[in-house]
């Protein structure tokens, strides 16, 4: 169930995305997303879906893993593509009751899907292709502009490095502990709401007094090791520079930008 | 009679994945009543996952395992109570206490057995002089206790439930010398006192020399021995290539041998050494 979590994982490679410049990944996803919300037509989503499927083949990522990024999202795709159905004008298709479900709707629903699952696999593609450490790296660098008007913008990246850091290892601790708790009686399995809440105390307990054990001996550990927030004479182990693929990259996605906004203007049976 | 067995237990983490790794391949043992028996392996030869496997936390990926004659996988067959009757105490046991008094986590356990609260107030107090442990603390917080103190509350609490076997896996890691013989003579206690089967794991060998009637070998998932605590010894060699440690009076002995003294290296504790000296001095004299 937990193992099932896949979303902000790195799956390790050497792929052209792999290779990117990670602030340049960022950049680029950026201008995709927005790309992605301004895609209308019927025409541009497919050309938007083409590319995407192009990515996932770039990033040399089984597909499988990311179909099983989607799914714990499936309950909210089909929501939002619910509730767009119904709430959209548009000519009639069929009435019952209060509810009206129309071309428009239909179409709109479609859209939703559709933006909503390219959205997930693009923002998969740069962190399965990302390390967190790089990730974070490159968030750092591209809001330390921030930092003139005194945002803490290394502590907050420091910070989000820590948390994906121990995401794996907070899995496993509950895994761990689970496992403790049945042999001690704990049926995980047992009905009804009130008894699955209280089978979880003996769980969120430990784990919670373990997390603050493990983030003690980890300030300890970094304070050993001089660490003393943001130090301008740090100096980085892996300096980031832009090479001739990033740029090109970057070409490349302001092209898809602007061929999805074209698109928009070509029209199959009226979408 | 037996009391665990299994047959052909094998156990694929991860199985159809990059990732699949075999960590238990194929184990057939019998464990009989009352038996004390020692686990040994490296770090990831599959000790961890096929002790799991004896009170139904995981699931064999195939092959079955008995307890007292019953498939335990078997439908309707309740592991939740299993559980009960098969004890298994982690590693670092003392980061699953949580209750806010050593009273009620010990009584965890009991409670969940359903037991009236009378007949767990017993078990309590039972189980805390058991493990050696003064009934004073029992209204402080578990979280309060030095690090031997937990622990042995954290056995405390898998003893409570009486368990007619007991699986213990490494219960001495990271305890002092004081520490780690005084939690494994109350174990030993538990075994004679209430003729309970006991598997221990260990890294130790003195311990597992000390205590076993019996020593199973892990390694590579497999099971590379599993006879009298004697005869395993009397494969030191076999051990040593293993990359496992042997009791260090079995080292000297190999020494000895190795020396050209013609002695038994099949001796693991002090009483055995002391036999095989004056057997050897005397047959030279």
């Amino acid at each position: 169930m937990i193992k099932d979590i896949t979303l902000g994982q790195y799956f390790p490679g050497s792929s052209v995305l792999h290779r990117l410049d990670p602030r340049m990944k960022i950049v680029l996803l950026i201008i995709y997303i927005t790309a992605l919300f301004l895609t209308h037509s019927a025409l541009s989503y497919f050309f938007m879906a083409l590319v995407t499927l192009s990515l996932i083949l770039l990033s040399r990522v089984p597909f499988k893993l990311y179909i099983k990024g989607l799914k714990p999202l499936f309950v909210i795709i089909l929501f939002t593509a619910v509730l767009n159905m119904f709430y959209s004008s548009g000519n009639l298709i069929c009435e019952w009751w209060i509810f009206r479900i129309t071309d428009e709707g239909i179409a709109n629903a479609l859209r939703m899907i559709l933006r909503i699952m390219l959205l997930v696999i693009s923002s998969s593609v740069l962190t399965y292709t990302t390390s967190p450490l790089m990730l974070t790296g490159g968030l750092e660098r591209l809001l330390s502009p921030l930092k003139v008007i005194k945002v803490p913008v290394h502590e907050f990246s420091m910070m989000m490095t820590i948390a994906l850091r121990f995401i794996p290892t907070l899995m496993e601790e509950t895994d761990k502990i689970m496992s403790a708790q049945k042999a001690r009686g704990v049926d995980f399995e047992e009905k009804g709401i009130v008894k699955k809440a209280k089978a979880v105390i003996p769980v969120i307990i430990p784990l919670f007094v373990s997390s603050f054990r493990r983030a003690d001996e980890l300030a300890v550990a970094m304070q050993c090791r001089c660490y003393s927030g943001d130090n301008k004479n740090r100096t980085r182990l892996i300096q980031y520079n832009l090479s001739a693929k990033d740029y090109i990259s970057l070409v490349v996605v302001c092209c898809i930008t602007v061929g999805s906004i074209l698109l928009n203007y070509v029209l199959i049976f009226g979408f | 009679m037996n009391i665990i067995r299994t047959e052909n237990l094998t156990h694929i983490y991860g199985q159809s994945t990059p990732f699949e790794k075999t960590a238990v391949d194929n184990v057939n043992v019998e464990i009989n009543e009352g038996e004390f028996i020692g686990v040994i392996g490296h770090t990831g030869s599959g000790k961890s996952t096929f002790i799991q496997h004896l009170n139904g936390l995981l699931k064999p990926t195939s092959g079955k395992i008995y307890f007292k004659g019953e498939d335990i996988w078997q439908k309707k067959y309740s592991r939740h109570k299993l559980r009960f009757n098969v004890g298994l105490v982690f590693q670092y046991p003392e980061y699953q206490l949580f209750e806010e008094t050593v009273e009620k986590d010990i009584g965890f356990g009991p409670h969940n057995m359903g037991l009236s609260e009378s007949e767990i107030k017993e078990r309590v107090l039972w189980a805390i002089s058991i493990v050696g442990l003064d009934e004073s603390i029992l209204q402080s917080s578990p979280f309060d206790l030095s690090g031997g103190q937990k622990r042995r509350v954290a056995i405390a609490g898998i003893l409570a439930m009486k368990p007619g076997v007991l699986i213990l896996d490494e219960p001495t890691a990271g305890l002092d010398p004081l520490g780690r013989d005084e939690i494994l003579s109350r174990i030993e206690a538990y075994h004679k006192s209430e003729n309970a089967t006991v598997m221990l794991v260990s890294h130790n060998m003195e311990d597992i020399a000390r205590f076993s009637d019996r020593v199973l070998v892990i390694q590579n998932a497999k099971v590379a021995m599993f006879d009298e605590t004697k005869k395993v010894f009397a494969h030191s060699e076999e051990l040593l290539d293993m990359g496992l440690d042997v009791p260090q009076i079995t080292g000297i002995f190999m020494k000895l041998r190795k020396h050209g003294y013609d002695v038994d290296t099949s001796v693991y504790s002090p009483v055995g050494a002391r036999k095989e000296i004056l057997r050897y001095m005397k047959r030279n004299d």
